[in-house]
């Protein structure tokens, strides 16, 4: 996990579009989420209801940040 | 019987326990709250090209040691878990212990971040960057607060004769909570310190 936080930064310093950058950081940020819930939080061992209670906000969210960035002002 | 043996008996036809269940659904609600900060950030970040700007920035490597202390601190948390289910009381004051300081860390070396901002007057009224840094932070950072406080809480109940009868779920229970709290500040540190 360490490492992941580390090749996290060493992304951001990369020689590419901000949005490469972001797109992926914030997919490492949910590789390292994934392993947390799935090891740490013990989802792969318990039963799998709990795994769709964890799922079910993510739709949610994924739709909630789409239709903001349809809506948002573009840069100036 | 697997590692991680079950203190209090499985619940109803879900086969999961009231308090883990209760936990979760709590955790899915929080979810929700941290994904509509995160997208307000999201959208005004995409609609200022400029950003945060001449006010100051913040510094990467404090927020990356930072981050290393909170997941070094998931990790003691996972042991204590573990150190809970087997019963072993001694590791699992340690690791619980271990936790409850690497957050208070945690939260000071925020409190320093804070201290050096309001000093250069920095507040979250200078720009809509640093508005959303407090906000984000700042909820977060209660958060971990709550997190060290009840795993304190179940530091000292592990004192009670009681404890291995009706009350060593609350490990667990923490846990969750605790690497929920991780899970936040692993997308609120990329998105905050590192664009």
């Amino acid at each position: 996990m360490a490492g992941l936080v580390l090749l996290g930064v060493a992304l951001s310093y990369l020689p590419v579009s901000p949005r490469m950058v972001a797109f992926l950081v914030l997919l490492l940020s949910t590789v390292k989420a994934i392993l947390v819930a799935f090891y740490y939080m013990h989802l792969k061992l318990d039963a799998k209801f709990l795994t769709w209670v964890a799922l079910a906000p993510i739709p949610f969210g994924i739709v909630l940040v789409t239709v903001l960035l349809l809506d948002a002002p573009t840069s100036r | 019987m697997r590692a991680g043996e079950r203190i209090v008996p499985a619940a109803g036809c879900l086969g999961v326990e009231d308090g883990k269940l209760g936990m979760w659904l709590f955790l899915a609600s929080e979810v929700m709250f941290f994904t509509g900060l995160l997208s307000a950030y999201i959208v005004l970040r995409a609609g200022h090209a400029a950003w945060p700007g001449s006010d100051g920035r913040l510094s990467v490597p404090i927020g990356t040691f930072n981050t290393l202390l909170l997941i070094t601190s998931s990790v003691t948390m996972a042991q204590a878990v573990a150190a809970a289910a087997a019963r072993r009381v001694v590791p699992l004051r340690l690791f619980l212990a271990a936790t409850v300081i690497l957050g208070a860390l945690f939260l000071g070396i925020k409190a320093y971040e804070y201290q050096a901002k309001f000093h250069h007057g920095i507040g979250p009224s200078t720009n809509i960057f640093w508005a959303c840094y407090f906000t984000l932070t700042g909820l977060h950072g209660l958060h971990v607060l709550a997190g060290v406080l009840a795993n304190a809480w179940v530091l000292a109940s592990t004192q009670e004769r009681r404890f291995w009868e009706s009350r060593a779920h609350r490990v667990e229970l923490a846990g969750l909570y605790w690497h929920f709290v991780d899970i936040v500040w692993i997308f609120l540190f990329p998105l905050v310190y590192l664009f």
